[in-house]
């Protein structure tokens, strides 16, 4: 934005542009030197805008009081345990086989609907530590593969006696095509498991993470039997793939999660790139919600506050690093659960949260030790959770804004979209103007500069003028707002820099009157601001 | 006799149609009458303006970079109000036959093709200081930007008539083929500039209307419509020696197409720039020409539009001094903005048999006084040359006001 389409602007006040008519009437007689060029000086409104808290703070991390005050309110995540971490259940296969076992080259007719495979089984899940009895598929797949080398149709059957589909059922059917030795034949069968209810007792209903198969093989009873030698051999494989858990119970083991020096993003304070902020109040809860149905001890080890701008790093000192966060199991509503939490509010008065936060920080470092059962298997194999549970952690942060600010600086780049291009460049030389109405109780300098890509000082603008602070009233809110002028004078050497691709790096600088000690900001304060430019361009120039 | 008459009217009825005077007809210069077909062919470019000198726009016609200087000595000469500048770029080609009619004898048929350039323009000096010098110049005071107007029309006739060989009377009807027309009419328009350029006020009265702006080439058509041309000359009484012609050139319409746009405008802008809702973001505010036009509501309406061609009327009188010498008045008036009736004298005398020359001096039209030449020179017997300038300063200075210059071929056979 910025200047083109002023330009375009100017060349198209139609009652006025005497030199685009006049261009337009000799087209036939025109050399291809172009179109005549010539400077005019221009004095024109670029734009006008109104910059509120909410331009500084986004709405949602606002929260403004009866009293016209406002408050910073940011929710940033902590830490969270999910269920990969909590329940992984592996993939599982089993392998059904029988064979006929002849010596040297005997064979034997076998009739039709022979039974070659009868086995009742119990499979085990590899889960270390974990004692299921119940365990719900949210998704998942049973896949059963049959080699058949027998020269008759066979006939496969396999059951989950202990479990159940979600259309009531627990068995499947199949067949395959006759097979030789040299040419087995083969038959798949997949089962999507989503849905499918498994009981992890075993067939006597005392065991854990055992599940209860039969499976069956007869040669086909329409068919005309076959005869079979050593070499012939009937083998069921059945495999339990990409399982997740809808919901699962047992006792889910003593285990300690550590996660040591991990980052948090803080994204709160990005704008600001220099200065110093001080807060009158600040206020920081810490909120971790149990949503597993076990016991949860929570050591938080270290917190730091990290500016990586400055390198300043602030720890936090509370007695929540001193002990363990002792969290409940929550509760099994049976369709579903009621998380247990836990709150802790620190503030001025039993931390040094208002260091912290003045840090400006734009990562939060922690080191925290999880123990899922620290008291065993006191729940007597009821521990459970569902796909939806988890161990969360998340951080409030409240700060009334009655702040003092020195040298405060927001930081903003643009490329302005000049007319023409750096080989024939529509614009010499000018001065930007800004006209302010201050109604915010901080002073503000603005400090214009140009960079390149790496933000690289190239030049920089000088600025005259600074925009002066609101009145302040006894009360120590503003009273009345205060109008301020700044003039910023671009050479030509910087105009060929914008020219050539550099970027604008605008810097606001804000300070509150020392003397006034925190000044509080209201949520009507506003600061409008109009920004006018005086150019040299060249018509045609493009 | 009556030949040589007709062919002098044929050249007169060409060469009376830019704007100065021509050189009256001489049977002894002219060619002979007799032949039955002739073939005219003219060429015109005449440029003038009361105030801009002529070095501004042949820079511009140049295409080179306009030094404050050139720009400045051309203000600094300006009205305050009521400056004017304006060209007419015509070129026809006719054919003049032999007679038809038996009982009209002197009635001869013609048939004519012309293009047509025209261009008409009134200003202020505030509309001249804002175009070349900006308007940071009236920062805390307001420019005057009326009265003023515009018209640019580009057009083609071809037509056919009668010409009278005896007294140079004609009238002609013309199909009028419309390629262009841009015109702007503005009664009443202000702009105030703020201190620092805080706000551009504007007061606007005034409509701009323009053919469809897809396309200007010459092939195109965007327009149709009908012209009449006609001359009448007579005398008071049949022996008296003057001579006097009343006319009209290209009185018609042209209907322009559908796709043409109109504008007109009764309002107050003020403007202290476009409103941004976030200032951290300036490089997502998009700010083209739709948005320039929205935000000063400069939408055309687009519809068809009929105009008048800018014709022309004149009156003439000329008056034989002697054997060799004449003198010609011509008052006249065209249909474009800027334009003022114009007053030209022209005295002429016959060297030898084959050699005319004139020497003129106009004022009005676009422009002030001019001083211009004529002369026309009969080469063999079928083959008559023309040529004029209506400003013959304009050959030796920038800083002459008007140029322009005639060719004319006449051949009979």
């Amino acid at each position: 934005m910025y200047f083109a389409p002023y330009m375009q602007y100017v060349r198209s006040i139609g009652t006025v542009a005497f030199a685009g008519i006049l261009l337009s009437t000799l087209p036939g007689c025109r050399k291809d030197a172009g179109p005549a060029r010539w400077d005019i000086d221009v004095a024109l409104p670029l734009f006008t805008t109104q910059l509120t808290i909410g331009d500084l703070i986004p709405d949602s991390l606002l929260a403004v009081g009866a009293d016209g005050t406002v408050s910073l309110v940011y929710t940033s995540a902590l830490f969270a345990v999910d269920l990969d971490t909590l329940l992984g259940l592996p993939d599982t296969s089993f392998i059904y086989a029988y064979a006929f076992p002849l010596p040297g080259n005997d064979q034997f007719n076998l009739p039709a609907g022979f039974p070659v495979i009868s086995q009742n089984n119990v499979l085990r899940f590899d889960l270390p530590q974990v004692q299921l009895s119940r365990l719900d598929i949210r998704s998942g797949e049973l896949q059963v593969d049959m080699r058949n080398k027998i020269t008759s149709r066979v006939l496969g059957h396999f059951e989950i006696p202990s479990g159940q589909f979600p259309d009531g059922v627990n068995a499947l059917d199949m067949a395959v095509d006759p097979g030789t030795p040299s040419a087995p034949a083969m038959a798949t069968l997949i089962r999507d498991l989503s849905g499918t209810r498994f009981d992890l007792r075993g067939p006597t209903y005392n065991q854990v993470n055992t599940l209860t198969t039969n499976v069956a093989a007869t040669l086909d009873p329409d068919g005309s039997g076959a005869t079979v030698t050593n070499q012939d051999s009937v083998v069921v494989q059945v495999g339990y793939n990409a399982l997740i858990t809808a919901y699962a119970k047992g006792y889910f083991g003593t285990n300690t999660i550590s996660q040591e020096d991990e980052e948090s993003r803080l994204t709160l304070f990005d704008r600001f790139v220099a200065g110093s902020l001080d807060l009158d109040q600040v206020t920081m809860r810490l909120h971790v919600e149990n949503g597993v149905g076990m016991d949860i001890q929570v050591h938080l080890n270290t917190f730091q506050a990290i500016n990586s701008r400055t390198g300043v790093t602030v720890d936090l000192q509370n007695a929540l690093l001193q002990g363990p966060i002792n969290l409940n199991r929550a509760a099994d509503l049976g369709n579903g659960f009621t998380p247990s939490h836990y709150l802790r509010t620190l503030d001025n008065s039993n931390s040094n949260i208002d260091a912290f936060v003045e840090n400006l920080p734009d990562r939060v470092r922690y080191g925290v030790e999880i123990l899922l059962n620290p008291l065993g298997n006191i729940s007597n194999g009821n521990d459970f959770l569902y796909y939806e549970s988890e161990l969360k952690a998340d951080l409030e942060l409240e700060v009334p804004l009655s702040i003092i600010a020195s040298g405060l600086t927001l930081e903003n780049f643009s490329r302005p979209d000049l007319p023409g291009d750096a080989e024939n460049p529509a614009l010499d030389r000018g001065t930007l103007h800004l006209f302010a109405t201050n109604g915010f109780p901080f002073d503000a300098r603005v400090v214009l500069e140009l960079v390149d890509e790496e933000n690289t000082l190239l030049s920089t603008i000088e600025v005259d003028g600074a925009v002066r602070a609101g009145n302040i009233g006894p009360n120590g809110l503003v009273s009345s707002v205060t109008r301020s002028t700044l003039h910023a004078p671009l050479d030509a050497f910087q105009v060929d820099l914008l020219y050539a691709g550099a970027r604008l790096r605008t810097r606001v600088v804000f300070d509150t009157d020392a003397d006034l000690g925190h000044v509080r900001v209201l949520d009507s304060y506003a600061l409008d601001l109009q920004v006018t430019v005086d150019g040299n361009y060249i018509v045609n120039g493009q | 006799m009556r030949y040589g008459l007709f062919l002098a009217c044929a050249t007169l009825f060409t060469a009376s149609s830019h704007g100065q005077v021509a050189l009256p007809p001489d049977p002894i210069v002219d060619l002979n009458a007799g032949y039955r077909n002739t073939i005219t062919v003219t060429g015109l470019f005449d440029h003038n303006a009361n105030s801009v000198y002529n070095e501004l726009p042949l820079a511009i016609v140049r295409g080179a970079y306009l030094e404050r200087d050139l720009r400045a000595r051309s203000s600094e000469a300006l009205r305050a109000k009521g400056n004017s500048l304006g060209e007419v770029i015509q070129a026809r080609v006719q054919w003049t036959g032999a007679t038809c009619w038996g009982a009209r004898a002197n009635w001869r048929p013609v048939v004519s093709i012309a293009h047509h350039d025209q261009i008409g323009l009134s200003f202020t000096a505030d509309q001249f200081d804002l175009a070349f010098f900006g308007n940071a110049a009236f920062e805390g005071r307001t420019a005057s930007l009326s009265p003023s107007g515009y018209a640019q029309i580009r057009y083609q006739t071809m037509g056919a008539g009668l010409q009278h060989a005896a007294n140079g009377s004609y009238l002609r009807l013309d199909l009028v083929s419309g390629l262009s027309l841009a015109a702007l009419n503005v009664d009443y328009a202000s702009l105030y500039t703020g201190e620092d350029g805080q706000v551009l006020r504007s007061a606007l009265l005034g409509d701009y209307v323009a053919s469809d702006t897809a396309g200007y080439d010459l092939g195109r058509t965007n327009g149709l419509g009908a012209a009449i041309s006609g001359r009448w000359s007579f005398t008071t009484r049949p022996a008296e020696k003057a001579r006097f012609s009343i006319g009209v050139e290209d009185l018609g319409f042209v209907a322009w197409n559908d796709r043409s746009v109109a504008i007109r405008k009764d309002t107050l802008i003020r403007y202290e720039g476009l409103r941004v809702y976030d200032l951290f973001a300036l490089d997502a505010v998009i700010v083209n020409e739709t948005t320039v036009l929205d935000t000063f509501g400069l939408r055309y309406d687009h519809g068809p539009v009929t105009r008048l061609l800018p014709f022309r009327v004149f009156a003439e009188m000329m008056i034989p001094l002697n054997e060799q010498w004449r003198l010609t008045v011509l008052a006249e008036h065209r249909h474009l903005p800027g334009y003022l009736p114009q007053l030209a004298a022209q005295a002429s005398r016959v060297f030898g048999s084959r050699t005319m020359v004139g020497a003129a001096l106009g004022y009005g039209g676009f422009g002030g006084l001019r001083a211009g030449l004529s002369m026309k020179r009969r080469i063999g017997e079928h083959l008559l040359i023309s040529l004029s300038t209506p400003q013959v300063p304009a050959f030796f200075t920038g800083r002459a006001r008007g140029a322009g210059l005639y060719v004319g071929l006449d051949l009979g056979f």
